[in-house]
């Protein structure tokens, strides 16, 4: 008779490996000066190759398992992302629009309304191309190990699930905002290669209702609260100063509640699609909390918009030590076995989006 | 002569310990373990990987790549063995001589300073050759888009046929033998500020309030005047122009996504440029009435009324206020004797009832 035990290696808990960040304030402080007087020189010009700088210190200061992250991308790729951007897809969106204006006003109404739509439809686009198309980039130009990733998929097919999700959003009163945003990180993740082993992402929105639909409660009775005050006052019958107070409160806790409120979701949507995520023989875990995701969040908006943006490196080197703080690798991992990834790499940079480098991508 | 170093060759995400040796025909890495041979570079073909930050002193470290195997990464940590390579490879030898720290913090300030005053003259002079170039019909379309919408949010344009009849008088008046660049247009709207102002594409709207202050018609007619002068030198095209550029530029320069503390720069450096526009229209406001044999006593009595219910008002520093301060606005002392009056007194009670 054989008895089968569960081997103590089965019992023990999975290695745990974890990112470490080594970014300083005073480090990036001379970097950041430079860069604001070459800007400044150039008329903003050098934004791209500051832009490269920086994420070159921000990466290389980020290790994992001992060796650093390197950013390989190069200012003049983004220079020429943007130079692309706007000679090839906004000035003849540019020259389309125009042309189906004069068809409009020269008796070919439905003609030119037709091409006029099309054009809005292909600017609304740009966003989530643009964004899924700075993926492939960042991730090209992101090495470990002399190993990089790329995106796969198809921005094309990413501008879809975002415009499907989009006009199903409000329709349904905003119920369905877990389903999109696991949608829309599902499809980024699943179709990320990093060397050559995809990552796999098996997040379900069923997981995260719980905790959205007491926040989507909490903001419908303020919704409902605010229209019920508000009304008075637009209406223009009702003016004490009580009423007025009352007012100015509920406008003030709209505006930071709500986003605060939001924020706990937001913390759980992140945890929920660490835990889904394997790449090879790992997976992660990210133990952020929404309180942590305020205290990143608030701080970095200020700290961008008091500094008209000059600081942005400061609110990145923030968000990436919280990143490395929260961020789990479980399992044992063969990196002998991972190879080179062969993709080809896009020869430009990401366009529009290096302009808003604070977009979270 | 051996030092230790860490190698990843590029194709796999694997982590060598090599020994490394600096022989004449190149670099040799070799696995520590068995000996064998992994890469072996040329001297002039190794290139550092560029950093942003100086090398922590405690982790003295260089990392090389080379031309030919772009990927791969060799990583030491041998003070020892960086020097003998800083001997050897060219793309090492040459140590690039930093300025004094003094001078490089002053070339930086002056850079600032420098690169800040470019931006403003540029914004100050490159909008109005630009405006001359922008064709008529791209500010008509531009105007006629903002007009209406503009006109219903302040409170709706008014209209009597009286009323409408003595405004078309005045503008006939003014703008009788003076070359435009668009027919102009004006309207009034029915809103309690004191105000007016020129859209793009030559339309001028007068507020009521604007109406109710004035103590007679050659008020109106300086006012009118004066709109018509923004609209004559294409201060307007030029105001555009500005504001996009300067959004542009702040933006370029801070890459700032948000654009809201940009704004506010954008405001206050916006108002200091368009008080020159404002003396220079109130100059054509001159001419304009001259022409048109109407007195300058109303821009004159108009200016100083305003001056006095700035002072109890707490007016703001003409840095600040969009307009030239009111001592710089009278008018000059000249001689009319042939004025007469801007409307006679029946139109000019149509106009300032047109709202009512």
């Amino acid at each position: 008779m054989t008895m089968s035990f569960t081997s103590p290696e089965a019992l023990a808990e999975p290695p745990v490996h974890r990112f470490t960040h080594g970014g300083r304030v005073g480090e990036l402080l001379p970097i950041v000066l430079t860069n604001t007087v070459l800007k400044l020189l150039t008329l903003g010009i050098y934004q791209f190759w500051a832009t490269a700088i920086v994420r070159r210190y921000l990466w290389g200061r980020t290790s994992f398992d001992g060796d650093p992250l390197e950013w390989t991308g190069t200012g003049a790729e983004l220079f020429k992302g943007l130079l692309a951007v706007v000679f090839l897809i906004l000035l003849p969106l540019g020259v389309i629009n125009g042309a189906a204006q004069y068809l409009v006003h020269h008796g070919r109404p439905i003609l030119g309304g037709g091409i006029g739509i099309a054009v809005t439809v292909t600017y609304a686009s740009l966003l989530p191309i643009g964004i899924y198309r700075a993926r492939r980039y960042r991730l090209s130009r992101t090495n470990w190990r002399g190993i990089r990733g790329t995106q796969e998929g198809a921005a094309w097919k990413y501008a879809l699930l975002w415009w499907k999700w989009g006009i199903i959003v409000p329709f349904s009163l905003f119920l369905t905002v877990p389903l999109r945003d696991i949608a829309l990180q599902r499809y980024k993740l699943a179709h990320t290669v990093f060397g050559d082993r995809p990552v796999q992402c098996t997040a379900k929105a069923g997981d995260l209702y719980p905790r959205f639909l007491v926040c989507w409660l909490l903001a419908a009775v303020a919704v409902v609260l605010l229209v019920v005050v508000a009304m008075p006052q637009v209406a223009g019958t009702v003016r004490t100063p009580r009423h007025v107070a009352a007012f100015g409160l509920l406008i003030v806790l709209f505006f930071v509640g709500i986003p605060l409120l939001f924020s706990a979701y937001q913390a759980e949507l992140i945890r929920q699609l660490a835990a889904a995520t394997t790449w090879s023989q790992l997976s992660f875990r990210v133990s952020i909390t929404a309180w942590q995701l305020v205290r990143l969040t608030i701080p970095n908006f200020f700290i961008i918009a008091l500094s008209l943006g000059l600081a942005l490196p400061f609110a990145q080197l923030r968000k990436a030590r919280l990143a490395a703080r929260c961020v789990a690798v479980l399992g044992d991992q063969d990196f002998a076995a991972v190879a080179q990834n062969q993709a080809q790499r896009p020869s430009i940079g990401e366009g529009l989006v290096t302009i808003f480098d604070g977009v979270d991508i | 002569l051996t030092g230790e170093a860490s190698f990843t060759n590029g194709r796999t995400a694997e982590r060598f310990i090599v020994e490394v040796r600096t022989p004449d025909q190149g670099l040799e890495i070799r696995d520590r373990q068995d000996g064998l041979m992994l890469a072996r570079w040329a001297y002039p073909d190794i290139r550092p990987v560029v950093s942003s930050a100086p090398a922590r002193p405690r982790s003295k470290r260089l990392r090389l790549t080379c031309r030919t195997d772009p990927d791969a990464r060799l990583t030491l940590a041998d003070a020892e063995l960086i020097d003998r390579l800083r001997q050897r490879v060219p793309a090492l030898a040459k140590r690039r001589r930093r300025l004094p720290r003094l001078w490089a913090w002053a070339a930086g300030v002056v850079g600032v300073v420098l690169g800040a005053w470019l931006l403003y003259e540029a914004l100050d002079w490159a909008p109005r050759p630009l405006a001359r170039l922008m064709p008529r019909s791209w500010e008509v379309a531009l105007g006629s888009g903002m007009a209406q919408p503009l006109a219903t949010s302040l409170g709706g344009v008014c209209q009597t046929p009286a009323g409408r009849a003595a405004l078309d008088t005045l503008l006939n008046r003014l703008t009788a033998n003076q070359p435009l660049p668009f027919p102009p247009t004006v309207e009034v709207v029915k809103a309690p500020q004191i105000n007016a102002f020129a859209l793009p594409g030559g339309r001028i709207i007068l507020l009521n309030g604007l109406l109710k202050e004035a103590h007679s018609a050659d008020e109106v007619a300086f006012v009118l005047a004066h709109e018509l002068s923004h609209v004559a030198l294409r201060h307007v095209a030029e105001q555009v122009i500005r504001r996009v550029g300067l959004a542009w530029a702040v933006l370029a320069v801070t890459g700032e996504p948000t654009g809201l503390a940009a704004g506010t720069v954008a405001g206050l450096l916006r108002m200091s440029y368009s008080r020159e526009a404002e003396s220079e229209a109130d100059a054509m406001a001159v001419h304009l009435l001259q022409d048109a044999d109407i007195s300058l006593s109303g821009m004159d009595d108009f200016v100083r009324r305003m001056e006095q219910r700035e002072s109890h008002a707490g007016a703001l520093p003409p840095f600040l206020s969009d307009h030239p301060a009111t001592a710089n606005r009278v008018p000059p002392p000249v001689l009319q004797p042939f004025a007469r009056p801007a409307l006679p007194d029946e139109a000019w009670h149509a106009l300032r009832t047109i709202c009512d």
